[in-house]
């Protein structure tokens, strides 16, 4: 005898053509959401002819549609013309019906949720469909329960049902969390560190707006690991002498021949032992360019002011960063210089450390070279084999400007090239990438594709969510219709971190919640601006 | 025929008016016409007639136009030239199929519809009546063909003339369309609404269908609490149960077409006065279909063969023999001496009583009247009230009778929008159909109040049958609301509470395609076979309402 707490509540009735991918069903008024992973009970041929059996067959609601087929139209106008409310005639109101399209998941048998086949025949019209209790949808989502899951939040309407996903598919296959400002990527970035923090899983975090500063503010919620909030510090050592090379390359426009020739002449004179920062390494550049002889007079003083103009735009960029660093909202955050980390891997990663790079007041091509530097450098210790340090996973924060597709200037981005590499090689050396981005379209394509998990919030840009449904290869048409509808927190998770795409409403955890940093109210900072004329204004009253 | 207005502004029709001619001349013979050009006054310029017709008939129009009447045509459209067409005219001017005849008939028509019957022409016209019209009119006689819409229009003329003003008891009414007006007297009653549907299984095509239901929407307009407002139900009937056991059951000769029409009929009846019963609060009750049916051909003898009705079933239905009895007089008995009161066409009789002499208003609505039953009560009533003699009332029936004339078209002719007969008495079933041990009880069958309505000018109206508390208490209202419920569905121009219970009643498709038809058929043939009823209860599981209850009802588990 199964109770009603086993079944669940029915909630309509399978009808009209159906096959082992989807059915509709007329949904019972008010029970069913979108959403909703509901059951349906049937029989399926057993193989050769051996007769059947009972399986349970699941799915997810994808479509619902309401319609009255009691209600002419042609009434309502007809009644408008005169002002005249549909309840005062014998119109009826209250047959709504509800249609819903399943896609369905798969089937188990009736005694064991944990194994799921896909269905391989079709779902029975007549049938009753329910609404399965949370226990028994827990069983469906996870399947193995003993896998480690990090909770991301639970499914929408059902806050009974938490959604976990699983973590060994994400730090090792990488993952994506795609949504037009706003729509909840930071706060669910932050959810799934904190779950890695609690596992005490190295984690990496490249930051260009302070959005992850506060973790250390809150440092008290996590005893068990190191926060520690880094700017960047631009060094050169005998690895990495073609640097400012490169930067020339990129922020001028680049040596001729000639100039090329002196400075592999001059470079070639320089004997580095171990780093030094990037400012010095101009001094001593332009020293030994000053015992070099050239033909032409214009060389040398050329190469000089190209020299000199890396060195002030670093410095500048520098500053900037300090400047921010020190504003209000972020004094006494104990910033350090990043550690070399080439020679100092571990000062990035070690279990239970979260290192958090601060890459604001950087332009676009010195925040890529700084991911670059780092990214490159822990791949290369992990590809090594020393063991010098442990697998770690990489938060990429506004990912579009990192890892760029190729009409959004490839060329100029020095880190796309080792994104590359630890999203192919990752797997192996356990160097997983979490990308955030707001212009999924923006990205590189096949660097996305082999993001293993997806979670993909509010989006209404055509042109992203057409991108996101090519590079997804389980998101369905209306799967993407739902995009453009969520609320901040809402959205699909979908890929090898779980067992299905899930509809979900991902956890705030309001106390990770800082109130300086992220805080964007413009209109209170306004009104208490110093006026220059007349002490503090007003403003807006 | 000539139509014209007389000097006191009513119209004059003259039937019997002929066209004549002498040697090359035409001259139209008419005292009627005579008589208004006498008192025509002298100042009386134009005349206009409208001629049309075939080679047999004609009817023409006669307007006395306004004196400035083409000096206006010509100041508003130059491009008419009406000098060309010698008009106006010095003596007379023939203007035939061109457009200066178009403009000045539509002119004319718009300043009097009444006289130029301008609604007959958009009936006829409408595109929901063109086709049935042309499948009428091509099978009539081909000689006929041309002169089918005169002739209707001749009659409708006349018709609508001695229907308009001449007798208290039997006239046209008018309902004036006001939704603002009408809705607020509907508030705080409550209107039923019923009719049945079949339970057909497609794989069994071949099969008369087995079982049928009855469905019930029930509503208090005004209502805000959608429970209270609105209620439903739906009652199926397997037909195994219904009748009774041998020797009186169904025989292998039972004509089962007929066995069905005469179970519909008489269960949805029924369900409407258990309804009645359950509910005391209903204002009134409307039906699908007409309140009382030709009921003569389902009898128990050959080749008809219909069984007697279940007298347990009977009973749960609050039908006793002795009620039966005690309402029809002379029941025959059959071969064995056994009293018929369980037969069909007695207990059809006994409804159909309690239905007409209920003491709330019930009616009944068809959708496309065919048939002449109106018109013939029209015709007797005129006879009898004095305003056509007998000839002119054989005259108009031979005509009915010859193109095949019947209440959808001519009534559709006759009537406006808006518009409605007096309820005539009507008996559907003449005694001399009827079986001779038959006919005393088919006596007693009681005649139902009809009129016809018209909610849409381009629709063909729908009869309505009523019972006589609706008919002789209210039925001016009763026909508001149909009207106003009619409005409501104008494409359809049909009330709309019976086009909900209509398809509320209708089986879903989908259910009877999810049934196996290899099981639905053993089940029925043996549940009406052998009366087994634990078989019967199954059919009942299988055809009965709950899937579909399940899904529309909000308030089912
Ligand atoms: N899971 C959630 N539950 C409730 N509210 C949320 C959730 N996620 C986000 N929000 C709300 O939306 C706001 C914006 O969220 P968040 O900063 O994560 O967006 P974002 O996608 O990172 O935007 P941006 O592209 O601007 O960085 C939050 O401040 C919060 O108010
Ligand atoms: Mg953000």
């Amino acid at each position: 005898m199964v109770t009603k707490h086993e079944t669940g509540f029915k909630v309509g009735t399978v009808v009209g053509n159906t096959s082992p991918q989807e059915f509709s069903f007329i949904v019972k008024s008010f029970t069913a959401k979108l959403g909703d992973l509901v059951r349906v009970e049937m029989e399926i041929p057993v193989a050769e002819g051996q007769g059947r059996k009972q399986v349970l067959v699941w799915g997810r609601i994808v479509e619902l549609g309401r319609s009255n087929p009691f209600l002419p139209m042609e009434a309502g106008q007809e009644l408008a013309e005169e002002g005249v409310d549909l309840i005062s005639t014998v119109l009826s109101l209250s047959r709504d019906q509800v249609t819903g399209r399943v896609l369905v998941l798969g089937a188990t048998d009736v005694g064991n949720l944990k194994r799921i086949r896909p269905l391989n025949y079709p779902v029975s019209p007549g049938a009753v469909v329910y609404l399965p209790p949370a226990r028994a949808v827990r069983t469906i989502l996870t399947g193995d329960e003993t896998v480690h899951r990090l909770r991301l939040g639970s499914l929408i309407g059902r806050s009974d049902v938490p959604v976990g996903i699983k973590t060994n598919a994400i730090v090792a296959r990488h993952m994506a969390i795609l949504a037009m400002t706003g729509g909840g990527k930071t706060v669910a970035a932050r959810r799934i560190i904190r779950e890695l923090l609690d596992a005490r899983y190295p984690l990496v975090i490249l930051d260009p707006h302070g959005d992850y500063l506060g973790l250390w503010i809150k440092r008290k919620l996590f005893p068990r690991n190191s926060i520690c909030l880094f700017y960047p510090n631009l060094t050169v050592s005998e690895e990495n002498l073609s640097l400012v090379g490169y930067l020339v390359a990129q922020m001028t426009q680049g040596f001729t021949d000639a100039q090329r020739d002196k400075y592999s002449e001059a470079l070639g004179k320089i004997n580095l032992k171990g780093e030094v920062t990037v400012q010095r390494f101009v001094e001593l550049m332009m020293k030994k360019l000053g015992d070099t002889k050239s033909r032409h007079a214009g060389t040398i003083p050329a190469i000089k002011r190209a020299l000199r103009l890396v060195k002030g735009r670093l410095e500048a960029m520098e500053k900037s960063n300090e400047r921010l660093r020190k504003q209000a909202t972020l004094q006494g955050l104990p910033f350090e210089p990043m550690p070399d980390p080439r020679l100092d891997p571990t000062g990035f990663v070690r279990p239970g450390r979260a290192s958090v790079v601060y890459l604001g007041g950087y332009d676009h091509l010195t925040q890529s070279t700084i991911v670059a530097i780092v990214l490159e450098q822990l791949f290369n210790h992990r590809a090594s084999m020393e063991n010098r340090i442990p697998p770690f996973f990489a938060v990429v924060e506004e990912a579009h400007n990192f890892i760029p597709s190729r009409g959004e200037g490839q060329a100029e981005t020095p880190s796309v090239d080792v994104i590359k590499k630890l999203i192919t090689e990752g797997r192996k050396f356990g160097t997983g990438l979490l990308l955030i981005s707001q212009r999924p379209s923006r990205l590189d394509e096949t660097a996305l594709s082999q993001c293993n998990t997806f979670l993909i919030f509010r989006l209404v840009n055509p042109r992203d969510q057409g991108f996101v449904e090519k590079v997804m290869e389980n998101l369905t048409r209306s799967d993407s219709r739902l995009l453009p509808g969520f609320g901040p927190g809402q959205g699909i998770v979908s890929g090898q971190g779980v067992r299905f795409p899930l509809v979900i409403q991902v956890d705030f955890d309001s106390d990770l919640v800082t109130a300086a940093l992220g805080s964007e109210e413009f209109l209170k900072q306004a009104t208490e601006w110093e006026d220059p004329e007349r002490g503090v204004g007003r403003g807006l009253k | 025929m000539v139509k014209c207005r007389t000097t006191d502004g009513t119209i004059a029709l003259d039937p019997n008016a002929k066209l004549i001619r002498m040697k090359d001349e035409f001259f139209i013979k008419s005292q009627h016409l005579a008589a208004c050009i006498i008192a025509m006054p002298a100042t009386t310029k134009n005349v206009l007639f409208y001629f049309e017709g075939s080679k047999t008939e004609a009817r023409v129009v006669i307007h006395v136009a306004p004196t400035n009447f083409f000096a206006e045509l010509e100041r508003e459209d130059p491009t008419l030239r009406l000098q060309s067409f010698d008009l106006p005219p010095r003596t007379s001017a023939i203007i035939c199929g061109n457009r200066v005849a178009e403009v000045i008939y539509s002119r004319c028509a718009t300043t009097d519809v009444e006289l130029y019957a301008v609604h007959v022409g958009g009936f006829l016209d409408g595109p929901h009546i063109l086709v049935p019209l042309f499948n009428h009119v091509l099978s009539l006689r081909s000689d006929d063909h041309i002169d089918f819409p005169i002739v209707l229009r001749k009659l409708a003329d006349r018709l609508r003339h001695c229907l308009t003003g001449r007798t208290k008891s039997l006239a046209i009414q008018r309902i004036d369309k006001s939704h603002r007006d009408f809705w607020p007297t509907a508030q705080g009653q409550r209107f039923s609404f019923l009719d049945g549907g079949v339970a057909r299984i497609p794989a069994l095509a071949s099969l008369e269908p087995m079982a049928l239901r009855v469905g019930i929407y029930n509503v208090a307009p005004g209502d805000q609490i959608m429970e209270t407002r609105e209620q439903w139900s739906l009652t199926p009937y397997v037909l195994g149960d219904i009748v009774d056991q041998p020797p009186h059951g169904i025989r292998d000769t039972t004509d089962r077409k007929r066995l069905h029409e005469a179970a519909r009929y008489v269960l949805e009846l029924l369900t409407a006065l258990v309804h009645l019963e359950l509910k005391p609060d209903t204002s009134s009750l409307f039906i699908h279909g007409p309140l009382v049916n030709q009921f003569t051909m389902y009898d128990e003898g050959e080749p008809n063969n219909i069984p007697c009705m279940a007298a347990e079933f009977l009973a749960s239905m609050s039908v006793h023999r002795s009620a039966v009895m005690s309402e029809l007089l002379d029941i025959p008995p059959d071969s064995r001496n056994v009293s018929l009161w369980n037969q069909f066409m007695s207990i059809y009789g006994y409804v159909t009583n309690r239905i007409v002499n209920h003491a709330r208003p019930i009616a009944g609505v068809v959708e496309r009247p065919t048939g002449r039953h109106v018109t013939t009560a029209v015709l007797a009533a005129l006879v009898e009230d004095g305003i056509i003699n007998t000839d002119e009332s054989k005259d108009i029936d031979d005509l009915l009778l010859k193109f095949d004339i019947s209440d959808d078209f001519l009534f559709g002719c006759i009537l406006r929008s808006g518009e409605y007969l007096t309820p005539v008495e009507v008996s559907k079933n003449a005694v001399n159909r009827a079986r001779e041990h038959w006919r005393s009880v088919v006596a007693q069958y009681p005649p139902v109040y009809t009129s016809l309505i018209k909610t849409e000018e381009t629709r063909f109206p729908f009869r309505v049958e009523l019972n006589a508390t609706a008919a002789e208490v209210n039925s001016a209202y009763i026909m508001s609301l149909l009207y106003h419920t009619g409005r409501l569905l104008p494409q359809y121009a049909f009330p709309v509470g019976l086009d909900i219970v209509d398809k509320y009643a209708k089986v879903p498709d989908w259910l009877s395609r999810g049934i196996s038809a290899e099981l639905s058929g053993v089940i029925l043939r043996r549940a009406v076979n052998t009366g087994d009823a634990g078989l019967v209860s199954q059919v009942r599981q299988l055809l009965s309402g709950n899937p579909r209850d399940f899904f529309y009802r909000a308030d089912a588990n």
